[in-house]
């Protein structure tokens, strides 16, 4: 796996590097990770490129019940890169509705797996 | 003098007896007069009786040839009477069954749309009392779920520990995966 989709892993991270890029390339002297100045090489055309990769990565929306730990979010996502795409980036939302369990929006597909949902469904 | 006299005298008497004439004539003029008149009188008096005489029997004959046209016209009518009132019974009893018919297709369907209305109102009562029900039942349901909801939410929050909130989490990924979401 390609070291920048290994390090690129929240939709946070993604809009926190493009505004740091922005900043840049206005002239300003953000600092930047090493793998991001890996990734970019020399000049200001890497940085646009850079842009528009990460604006092109997709998104996985999870929401769940509970307030995570950095550890458990660490294991989403790698478990998402794992398995269902490596470019992917987490979105994590936090619903204490849903009860436990999931909600899932991964490419215009959505299911809910969430407690409160199939406490619903049973109810019906 | 005595020739003259005689002379006058001769005139005279011719005179005189002109005179007399005269008057004998005018006495008989006025004397004929009288008679024409008379006559006359009469006369008109006559015209007048046949004339009233013929007044009253053109009157008599007016009368009577009125009466024959007025019979006559009274037979006329009575026989065009007695005809179109014998067509007037065939026409009075075919519009009697006409009406009868329509009155009986009115009723039918009279009856028919009264039915449907019935079944309509009907119906619709139905309806809303389904919809009542089913908005009820609805609420009662979202009522019922939100106790239950609230009484696991309280219990999970006691119950549910952060380790088993993240294997449901991984749970849930993994049905997703399975069921080709993700």
């Amino acid at each position: 796996m390609s070291k920048f989709y290994e390090k690129i892993k929240t939709r946070e991270e993604v809009e926190d590097l493009l505004l740091m890029i922005d900043e840049k390339l206005d002239g300003g002297r953000p600092r930047f990770p090493d793998w991001v100045k890996e990734e970019v090489g020399e000049g200001l055309d890497g940085w646009e490129k850079l842009k528009e990769k990460l604006k092109s990565l997709p998104i996985f929306s999870l929401t769940i019940g509970f307030e995570p730990t950095e550890e458990f979010k660490e294991k989403l996502v790698h478990w998402i890169k794992e398995n269902v795409e490596k470019k992917a980036v987490l979105d994590l939302k936090i619903d204490k509705e849903i009860l436990g369990g999931a909600i899932i929006s991964w490419q215009g597909k959505y299911k809910n797996y969430s407690l409160s949902e199939k406490l619903k469904n049973t109810n019906e | 003098m005595t020739q003259l006299l005689i002379f006058l005298i001769l005139i005279f008497s011719i005179f005189a007896a002109g005179v007399v004439f005269l008057v004998g004539e005018m006495e008989k003029i006025n004397w004929q007069l009288a008679q024409i008149k008379k006559i006359k009188e009469k006369k008109s008096l006559e015209i007048e009786e046949e004339a009233k005489i013929a007044e009253e029997k053109l009157k008599e004959l007016m009368e009577k040839k009125a009466e024959k046209a007025i019979k006559a016209l009274i037979k006329d009518f009575n026989n065009k009477l007695s005809k179109t009132a014998s067509k007037g019974i065939k026409i009075s009893e075919n519009v009697i069954k006409d009406i009868e018919v329509l009155l009986k297709k009115q009723t039918v369907n009279l009856q028919k749309e009264l039915e449907e209305k019935i079944k309509q109102e009907y119906q619709k009562v139905e309806e809303e009392i389904q919809k009542a029900k089913e908005e009820k039942l609805a609420k009662l349901d979202g009522e019922i779920f939100r106790v239950v909801q609230e009484a696991i939410k309280k219990a999970t929050g006691k119950v549910l520990t952060p380790a088993e909130h993240e294997e449901l989490v991984f749970e849930a990924l993994k049905e997703a995966k399975s069921e080709r979401i993700i």
